[in-house]
């Protein structure tokens, strides 16, 4: 079943600062700014994009034995893969030249780090300094990733969700997860 | 058919054991409340739920998980109704008339409409799985590498006429999920490949953060993106049952839309979107008075809904009889089967009939429980709904984060999460979809494992493919696919059927 975005159908307000407008809007019509008329700067993109992992798809495996039709070897079907990879990219970055359609929009920048930094960070401290810090950072850090909620409630918010955790996966399932740095409880 | 009472009852046996049913009913309860939050759809939300299954018993989690899948999916239509927000292409239907209805005050009667019109198409079509499969089963032992070759393909190529968008990048978005299947250590070489001399990768990718990033953290950056952590308004709701008049108009409705939506889900592709879609506009063009339709006509509520879960549901006939997942969410199917040590395929239904019939019958329980559950709680998932925004995705975000880290107890997993997240949102920024991708990387160590062994038998022949009788009509059923999407007419029609305003 295809999970794309779909057009926000509701009224709901876009309120904060880094939304960027729905993708529908902003690339309609050939007069709008950041798009070249005949052209589409997305499908160029994507296709450049496939194309590059397909050239490093064939890169990485430019040494690996292919083998014979009738005893392929571990570098075949990579191999394959690489070459269809850059044959549809480059197709669809030609027609993105080409045919006219949907330009780039923007990125929004802040969902995008906030979430990311958040994980990364979960992953950074989780093991050295345990389930409670690690979630409070995650909780922290993502919180600013959308529009941000003042202290008391987003401190509660921690809380609940770092007692959450323990007492479903430390308690409940009984997973060895380190909950608290190990100076504190030795 | 005495065998197959026999089957069912075998399988009621095991789903309504306790233990069982409780699972059912969890994941029932968990599925509805994720599925809830405008913008989660079911593949999302059985991405994220997949953790809660690891320490459960195979039977147990495969129950739970199916339970998941129904809440989900029905939560989706409950935000499509109340809040006019789809969760996934395939409620999208559900939101012209089913809106419409809860702005006129009818809300909990388009609730109501769509949580009967889905039991009723989810137990018909739990019947239809329980005679159909192990037919097809039995065809499928007589499958060599060759005809799982051409079968791959015409599932893959199936998913990508069914996607929407442009073909040529789905079929790249496959060909995507493939390369990343080949990451690890080859099994007949024991060469690695692309794994960047990183030992975690040795072992290959593992499915959960692969499935979390591009479905989980891309949902939530998405949503971010949209409603920036604001919540939604929602309709009110007053009353909640259905008048006659309503009944009368919606029943055969939901008959019409099940029969369309069974027959469309078995196709490989999976078509929940196309069989919505395609209900919808059957029954206004049955309609004596189509100007009703987008103004809140029951029809358009009770047939998409119908159309929608038969084929959600149908789709497990492939999966479980086959083994060839028709779309991302079956293809999360298979890749929990495969954490359980479960290989899917023919042979599962022979080997372990307590895993096949007790699923299948926990479909019927599942759809059940969905009803009871539902109804007297349409209210709270209306409350929820008003929960901001800036409150959920942390927790989200949490969940996701441990879930992925005690699949192996391992941070290098919650790193590769986040690193596709980021993939998931410049591919949905390219307008590439994710769902594609999934699949191939589900079915690549198949499908390389099937090329090699088919070609070694055939010592080194292509033609193999086209020559075997199953597996040529198989590749002409694909090229046919093919074919036609090529075809301006086929084509407008579909870019209309995925027109999504």
């Amino acid at each position: 079943m295809p999970s794309a975005p779909l057009p926000d159908l509701s009224t709901a307000p876009a309120s904060i600062s880094s939304v960027s407008p729905p993708a529908s809007v902003r690339n309609d019509g050939a007069a709008s700014p950041g798009r070249l008329p005949g052209r589409s700067p997305q499908d160029l993109a994507a296709g450049l994009l496939i194309a590059a992992f397909g050239l490093g798809a064939l890169w990485m495996g430019r040494n690996w034995p292919t083998g014979t039709l009738a005893a392929v070897e571990s570098g075949f079907f990579p191999r394959m893969l690489g070459v269809l990879l850059v044959l549809f990219g480059t197709a669809t970055a030609g027609r993105g030249l080409l045919a006219a359609g949907p330009g780039l929009s923007a990125w929004a920048w802040r969902p995008l780090i906030g979430v990311t930094v958040a994980v990364l960070a979960f992953a950074a401290t989780l093991e050295s300094l345990g389930l409670v810090a690690a979630v409070l950072l995650l909780v922290g850090l993502g919180n600013l990733a959308g529009q941000p909620l003042r202290p008391v409630p987003l401190l509660a918010l921690g809380g609940a969700l770092a007692f959450g955790c323990i007492a479903l996966f430390v308690w409940g399932l009984g997973l060895p997860l380190q909950v608290w740095p190990p100076q504190v409880l030795p | 058919m005495m065998d197959l009472f026999g089957n069912l009852l075998l399988g009621l046996g095991i789903s309504l054991s306790p233990g069982n049913l409780m699972l059912c009913f969890g994941g029932v309860l968990i599925g509805t409340l994720i599925g809830v939050l405008p913008g989660i759809g079911p593949t999302a939300t059985v991405a994220m739920l997949l953790p809660l299954t690891f320490y459960l018993p195979p039977v147990g989690a495969l129950i739970m998980l199916a339970g998941i899948f129904y809440g989900s999916q029905y939560g989706g239509s409950a935000t499509a109704i109340l809040v006019n927000l789809p969760g996934e292409s395939s409620s999208v239907v559900t939101c012209l008339d089913g809106h419409a209805m809860a702005r006129q005050g009818k809300a909990g009667v388009a609730l109501a409409t769509a949580a009967l019109a889905s039991l009723f198409a989810g137990i018909v079509t739990t019947l239809v799985i329980a005679v159909a499969g192990p037919p097809l089963a039995g065809v499928a032992l007589a499958f060599g590498p060759a005809e799982y070759v051409s079968l791959m393909l015409l599932g893959l190529i199936g998913a990508v006429t069914l996607a929407h968008g442009s073909i040529m990048k789905a079929i790249a978005m496959i060909l995507l999920g493939l390369l990343l299947s080949m990451v690890g250590t080859d099994v007949n070489s024991g060469e690695t490949r692309f794994t960047f001399g990183l030992p975690q990768l040795y072992d290959g990718i593992d499915f959960v953060p692969l499935a979390m990033g591009l479905f989980g953290l891309t949902e939530i950056i998405t949503s971010l993106e949209q409603t920036g952590g604001a919540g939604r308004t929602t309709a009110p709701i007053s009353t909640l049952w259905p008048s006659r008049q309503d009944v009368r108009k919606a029943g055969p409705a939901a008959v019409r839309g099940t029969v369309l939506g069974t027959l469309l889900g078995i196709l490989p592709g999976g078509g929940a979107t196309l069989a919505s879609f395609a209900a919808y506009s059957l029954e206004k063009k049955l309609s004596r008075r189509p100007d009703r339709f987008g103004r809140g006509a029951i029809e358009g509520v009770a047939s998409p809904e119908a159309a929608n879960n038969a084929a959600a549901q149908a789709c497990f006939i492939p999966m479980l009889s086959l083994g060839i997942p028709p779309n991302a969410i079956m293809a999360l199917m298979i890749g929990a089967m495969t954490i359980h040590g479960i290989t899917p395929g023919p042979q599962i239904m022979a080997k372990q009939p307590e895993l096949f019939w007790g699923m299948i019958a926990s479909m019927l329980v599942g759809n059940v429980i969905l009803v009871i559950l539902n109804l007297p709680m349409i209210g709270l998932w209306v409350r929820l709904l008003k929960v901001p925004y800036g409150y959920l995705f942390p927790a989200i975000l949490v969940f996701c984060c441990i879930g992925t880290y005690t699949l192996n107890n391992s941070t290098f997993n919650v790193v590769l999460m986040a690193l596709f997240g980021i993939l998931g949102y410049v591919l949905r920024k390219l307008d590439c979809e994710p769902a594609p991708l999934m699949l191939g990387f589900v079915l690549g160590p198949m499908l390389e494992e099937n090329l090699g062994r088919a070609l070694l038998l055939s010592g080194g022949d292509l033609t193999v493919f086209a020559t075997r009788p199953i597996s040529g009509s198989l590749l002409a059923a694909c090229a046919i696919l093919l074919a036609l999407m090529v075809l301006p007419s086929v084509r407008r029609r579909r870019d209309e059927a995925f027109k999504e305003d």
